[in-house]
């Protein structure tokens, strides 16, 4: 008898926790009513917005794949969006030239996953430095791994989806990177529309490395920072490199963190405007302090011995660079990361000094795993380095294997060959300017003479 | 106890982070491998008609001289001058053992083929100076 009460005790409770009680409604409302309403005034927010968003996103140095996260520099991306009610939304990308200036549309949904998301939910300008392959991301993290960005973000303010007001907070899903909804004025949306992202558009229509301004009664020179999303600062007579994100508007750049040069704090380039005559952009300084900012062809201040150093530092290590040349504003210019050879795949470009015939040359050549070997290395990729005028000089030469190169490593042999004259060069070239990155592990080579190419090594 | 211990020490062992190459590990044994493998006969010495048969012993002799130079080399950061010193006893002891190897008329081609200067651009420089 006394089972008997325990068993229906029991069945009572089990049949208690499977009712659907009313208690997970809100005045009378089920849950996943509430849901679909919460959903729909989210979408209502993005798509009410008259001028569209500006969405900036932040990633935190860190990209996630398969469980295993890298570290690397962090990057800041710049969208404008409009939403409309069929889930498709158009936008601009500060991730290269033509998505700054070309409307792209694609699909968008918001539903519940662990909370309520905004997902781009088919291929567009969001996807682009979010993919894997860095063919197509340019991410410095390494194959498989993108530069840490997001394409499903959750609504992070919370507060209720009615509650929501011009500034709309995200959290990408899986590398958590922040995103910053704002909605646009009007202005910008003509600016927008008319002149696509115009600080990146202005910015880099000047194609060297090296970019000087004045500020603060002394000379700045902007250099591209580890993997090109934010800028590496210097000054004349100074070693120090400060390291800034950047958000491109509009019109402009806004420095992340103010930069101090010479008397002033510098925390924005304002009204780009390129002026093809010159090949400079007149801009204004924080709004109200006009510059120019022009091309350069070498170092503001040169770091002593750095071409001696780099060498020197790969006797006991290797340099490796995941991409190949940028050349006159294309990134990845020769496509290395694409390069072919029968049973292996390209793994990097690798510098090793001093490594061939006793320490006479120096291993120049791609590397594929795979196969585990240099393929082209006889072939034109062993080279005879020098120094010139504190420059890094070297002779490509050709061990006479019969393997053919392919063009895109012909095209990078004849960078780097000095003497030789090919793009980006439009005479024989003089060699390299070796950049120290603001990391201290990262060397930039800089073709000398024009400074239009350069390859990023990293010391493994 | 004894059993748990076996257990522990093999669970242990099991899971025990394996040593990953670095990066700059997995370029340099490729480039090792690549220039073992190189054949220095025909990169270095495409006048002397090496046979088949002699392939091997000449390259392991150039691998051998590129060895030791790479040594001296070495020393010479540390005491600039012990290249240029001890280089010319190098090049002996391999012209020596490179002679019985070689035939003589493969020798006298050999050695006719030094170039003037030690011009970096010509690779077979590496096996003169």
């Amino acid at each position: 008898m006394k089972k008997i009460w325990i068993y229906l005790l029991g069945t009572t409770v089990l049949f208690a926790g499977c009712s659907r009680k009313s208690d997970l409604n809100i005045d009378g409302t089920p849950t996943d009513v509430r849901l679909a309403q919460a959903l729909a005034i989210y979408q209502q927010k993005l798509t009410e917005a008259p001028y569209g968003w500006v969405l900036t996103e932040y990633t935190n140095g860190s990209s996630t794949n398969g469980g295993v996260t890298r570290m690397g520099p962090k990057a800041t991306f710049t969208y404008y969006l409009k939403f409309d009610k069929n889930e498709q939304v158009a936008m601009l990308s500060d991730f290269n030239s033509t998505a700054a200036t070309v409307f792209q549309n694609s699909g968008y949904r918001v539903k519940i996953t662990q909370r309520p998301t905004l997902i781009f939910d088919t291929y567009s300008y969001l996807h682009l430095p979010c993919d894997p392959d860095p063919s197509i991301s340019h991410s410095p993290f390494g194959s498989g791994f993108n530069w840490g960005t997001d394409f499903e973000f959750a609504f992070a303010d919370n507060i209720p989806a009615a509650d929501l007001g011009d500034t709309i907070r995200l959290q990408g899903n899986l590398n958590q990177a922040t995103g910053i909804l704002v909605k646009a004025t009007q202005a910008q949306q003509q600016t927008f529309t008319t002149n696509g992202i115009g600080g990146y558009t202005a910015f880099n229509q000047i194609l060297t490395y090296f970019k000087r301004a004045q500020a603060g009664g002394t000379t700045l020179e902007i250099t591209p920072g580890v993997g090109g999303r934010s800028f590496d600062i210097k000054t004349a007579g100074s070693q120090t490199i400060t390291n800034v994100g950047v958000q491109y508007t509009a019109t402009g750049i806004i420095l992340q963190d103010p930069v101090t040069v010479g008397s002033l704090t510098v925390k924005s380039f304002d009204n780009l405007v390129w002026n093809g005559g010159t090949g400079t952009i007149s801009a204004s300084i924080n709004g109200n302090t006009p510059t120019t900012i022009a091309p350069a062809l070498a170092p503001i201040s040169p770091e002593p011995n750095a071409s001696l150093n780099f060498y020197l530092s790969g006797l006991d290590g290797a340099w490796l660079a995941g991409p190949g040349f940028h050349v006159r504003g294309v990134d990845d210019a020769y496509n290395l990361l694409k390069l072919p050879y029968p049973g292996g795949t390209y793994y990097a470009m690798v510098y090793l000094p001093g490594r061939i015939n006793g320490g006479d040359y120096d291993v120049l050549s791609p590397f594929f795993t795979g196969i585990d070997d240099y393929p082209y290395l006889f072939a034109g990729g062993v080279a005879y380095t020098g120094l010139s005028q504190g420059r890094l000089v070297f002779q490509m030469l050709d061990g006479g294997d019969p393997v053919v190169n392919p063009p895109d490593l012909i095209a990078t042999n004849t960078i780097f060959d000095t003497g030789k004259t090919g793009p980006p060069y439009f005479t024989q070239s003089p060699g390299f300017y070796i950049i120290r990155k603001s990391d201290g592990v990262t060397f930039d080579m800089v073709t000398a003479g024009d400074a239009l190419g350069w390859i990023s090594w990293e010391l493994q | 106890m004894f059993l748990i211990s076996i257990l522990v020490f093999g669970c242990y062992a099991g899971y025990a982070p394996q040593n990953t190459p670095s990066r700059g590990e997995i370029v340099k044994a490729g480039a090792d491998k690549s220039l073992a493998a190189a054949d220095y006969s025909r990169i270095l010495l495409p006048k002397l008609g090496v046979t088949d048969a002699q392939k091997p012993q000449v390259n392991k002799l150039i691998l051998e001289l590129f060895d030791a130079k790479k040594a001296l080399h070495a020393q010479d950061r540390k005491t600039p001058g012990v290249y240029e010193q001890q280089q010319p006893a190098l090049f002996n002891s391999f012209k020596t053992k490179l002679t019985g190897v070689l035939s003589a008329q493969q020798m006298t081609t050999f050695l006719a083929s030094k170039p003037a200067t030690n011009d970096r651009r010509n690779m077979l420089s590496s096996l003169f100076y």
